[in-house]
Order: structure tokens, then sequence, then C-alpha cells
């Protein structure tokens, strides 16, 4: 921590949080409320613990870009397929992720490459890319920001469902992002289907990755918030649950992707 | 475990202990050294006395709910602070799309009372100028005012924690100073000296590390 600072500026701010503190009973009775919600939120359930899986190195289509427009912060292009994603009927959850986990060499290449050239034509404002189910999505800043060193980071959420009582899972929804480490991802949803994302991610000194995950499966089913710290290119089970007679599991799968391409 | 022992434990340990057997003071002991900062941080970020206590609730059981992931391969307070300043950021978003603008709801929330003396009355002018000029900064000039401003963390364990290097949290600190001058304008104090540098690194030692 730094020393006191004689900055004007953050003598007033300091003064202003002091004005806003609670007393010693207010906070007595958050600490309370805290400790309660925890409590029940423990005996609740909470997220899975992490189920480490192999990844597969199922064939897949390279990224194809097909197009830009509208200069907001936002942008909706068609850009990358991954290829077939079809689910075979009787499957089960393991044999899905194994196949739909995290990407291969050829397609954390394909990504960073992308990443890269869609950056240069930002003029180094792209601050992520999301592709949901085949709509793909920028995120463009107003500014260049400040240079980094930081490498991008890929992030894949695949949401498997099943009716309750049956055997057969199936992949409900599969989001690939590619984000700078600072960057937050926000994706709304945009029809009845209710699918909301949000991800931040960023590189720990380690080479860990830290991840905050928050998903709104659909409509009729809780949000789904996730924090953790993740080593790259390992799938893990983020939840499990259930609402309106249906269950949901949802694995995630993080990769740090170079810096530069050729 | 006695209360002593609790109290002397690091938070590795408490949360290894919390993590094998579920132990309540284990938890209550790592509430209670990060409640009042994690709630300023909060408070600063947002300028929503209404909203304070649900966020920094909803912060607790988000970081509680991820012990049982939580590999020590970052310090828990480094940890604990990213996952505040999202909570924070999801609220902000969340907001921002329920309100027309954050200045004109700061202005609203943060205004002084008809019953306040004279001194309180000016102080709450203050404050209430301070809330909507902290309100209109992009979430991430804020969260360099909340976490180096405020909470006087180092550039470098700001950086940590917002995953990006110290000179961005130097440049973001820098601007955000510049445009609360620039809004509060005649409500700043004098400067009492000038040690600190342009780009908004002190000068001074550092007087303690982070917990």
């Amino acid at each position: 921590m730094n020393g006191p600072s004689n900055d004007p500026i953050d003598l007033v701010l300091k003064r202003w949080l002091a004005d806003e503190q609670p007393d010693q009973e207010s906070l007595e009775a958050l600490r309370t409320r805290i400790l309660t919600a925890a409590e029940r939120d423990r005996s609740a359930g909470s997220p899975a613990a992490g189920t480490a899986l192999r990844r597969s190195r199922g064939k897949r289509l390279p990224l194809v870009v097909a197009g830009a427009a509208a200069a907001a912060a936002c942008l909706a292009i068609a850009l990358w397929a991954l290829g077939p994603r079809t689910t075979a009927p009787e499957e089960s959850a393991e044999a899905i992720v194994l196949r739909e986990a995290g990407p291969d060499e050829e397609q954390i290449v394909s990504q960073a490459r992308l990443f890269a050239r869609l950056n240069e034509v930002f003029t180094g404002r792209l601050a992520w890319v999301a592709e949901t189910d085949g709509r793909v999505e920028l995120g463009v800043e107003d500014q260049q920001p400040p240079s980094q060193d930081a490498r991008p980071i890929a992030v894949r959420l695949v949401v498997l469902d099943r009716a309750a009582g049956q055997s057969a899972w199936q992949r409900a929804w599969t989001a690939d992002l590619v984000l700078d480490c600072e960057e937050r991802v926000e994706i709304r949803p945009q029809d009845d289907a209710g699918r909301g994302l949000a991800v931040w991610a960023h590189v720990l000194p380690d080479g860990m990755i830290a991840v905050d995950a928050s998903l709104e499966l659909s409509p009729s089913c809780p949000e789904v918030s996730y924090s953790g710290v993740e080593r790259p290119g390992a799938t893990q089970r983020i939840f499990q649950g259930s609402a309106a007679g249906r269950e949901f599991e949802v694995y995630q799968t993080v990769v740090l992707l170079p810096k530069e391409v050729g | 475990m006695t209360p002593d022992s609790f109290a002397a434990a690091s938070d590795d340990e408490l949360i290894d202990r919390y993590r094998r057997s579920g132990e309540r003071q284990a938890l209550a002991t790592l509430l209670d050294r990060y409640l009042v900062r994690l709630r300023g941080l909060v408070f600063s970020m947002t300028a929503s006395p209404g909203d304070v206590d649900d966020l920094t609730q909803e912060v607790f059981v988000r970081v509680i709910r991820g012990l049982p992931q939580f590999q020590h391969r970052a310090r828990f307070s480094t940890w604990l602070y990213r996952v505040a300043l999202n909570t924070v950021y999801q609220f902000l978003r969340k907001r921002e799309r329920s309100r027309a603008g954050d200045a004109a709801a700061m202005s609203a929330e943060a205004g002084p009372r008809a019953d306040q003396p004279d001194q309180r009355a000016a102080d709450g002018e203050i404050n209430r100028r301070l809330a909507a000029a902290v309100a209109a900064l992009s979430p991430a000039l804020r969260a360099a005012v909340a976490l180096m401003a405020i909470d006087r963390l180092s550039g470098e364990e700001a950086a940590a924690i917002e995953g990006c290097s110290a000179s961005t949290m130097y440049w973001r600190l820098h601007e955000a100073r510049r445009q609360l001058a620039r809004r509060l304008g005649e409500y700043l104090p004098p400067p009492a000296d000038t040690t600190n540098t342009p780009c908004g690194r002190e000068s001074s030692p550092r007087a303690r590390g982070m917990p």
C-alpha cells in the first residue's frame, strides 16, 4: 500500500467515504446477513467441484471472417464457423464435453490470428470477440488503450441440458470468446431464449488464469455465477443444477493464446 | 482453535480450515478482516448508499462459493478485490440499462438533507458533487480511484487486481484525478504540497502492504 496522499482530490474522496461509513451496529447487521446468506447458499448447493477432462482433438473447420459492420462499441458480424457441432442422441455428458471442450492447437492459432487481424482492422481498439451459436459480436474501445504485453485469452463455455430423469445429454449452447486480459465481455440476451453471458479473465503471474463468469441459461433458470482460478487448457465443470424440469451442466475451458501470430 | 488463533491465522490458513471442516469462525474471521474495506470499495465504485450493502453481501457470497476452487495461486485479497470489482461492473451495466444516466441518479441519492446544520449541509453539497463526479467516470477510472486514491493500494497491487499493467493503472488514476478536478473545481481544498509526480505516482514511502 501507499502512504497518505496530499492530493486535494484524494482528501475529499477520503472524507466522502468517511462520511458514508456505517455505524458499528449497521456493520454488525451486514456481517450477520453475509454469514447467514453464505450458510444458506452452502446448504442449497454451490457450483460443482471442478472435474478435469482430457481434451479431444476432434476435427473442426478453421475460423472464417465473413464481414464487419457498424461503428458502435459493440458490432455484430458474421465471423467464425467452428464447424458442425451436432450432438448424437444418447450421449453421456463426458462424451460430449470431450468432443466439444476447449479448442485444439489448430483452432488456438486460428483464433489468435483472427483476433490479431481484426485488431489491426480496428487500429488496436478491439477488446473482444464472441461467438454464440453462429452469432458473432465484437467489442471495440472508443480509444486505443495504452499498449499492453498481455496475451489474449480464449474462453469456451459449453452448456449441456436434458429433461429431468433422462440419461442422454445434449449440447444446448456454446460460447467462444477471445478477449484481452483486462476486458469484460457481456453478451445480452437477444430473444426469448434469454441466454446472456458475462466473462472476465486475466492471467496471473504464474500462468494460471482467473475467470469470472456469469450466465443466464434460460429465463426460467437462475443466473449461474462462477469465480475461480483455472489451469490453461483444462476443462472444468462450473455448474450443475436444474430448473423448470430440465437439468443443466456448464463446462468451461480457458486457453492463453499466442500474442503474435505470423 | 481458539479465537486468538483464528485472529492470528493467515488468510490461506483460514480458507483451508473452512474448506476442510466448514468452520463458521474461520469464515467470520476472514469476513471481519475485509468487510469494511470491501464495503468502502463497493461504495466508492457505485456511490449508491441504497445498494452498497446488498452488493457487498453478493461479493462475499460469491467469494465464499468459490473458496472450494481457490488454489492459492493468487493472494486471497487480490482475488477478493477482483470478484468485488466484477460484481460492481455487472451492477453498473445493469443500472446503466435501467437509468438514463448515473450522474442524475447520484445527485438525487446523495443530496443534503434539509435538517442538516450549515457545515454538514456544506459537506453534503461537496459529497453530492463528488458522488456525481465519480459517477461520471468510466468504471475503469472509478476502479483506479477506489483502489489507489482511496484504498491506497500501489499501482502494482491495483494492476494485479484489474489484470493490467501498473503503468495503465497510474495512467487511469491520473486521468481520473484530472476529470474529477475539472468537475469539482471550486469545491476542492488547495493542495498542501506537491509530492505527487505528474503521472500520479506517490513519492511517499510505502506504509504497509496489502493484507
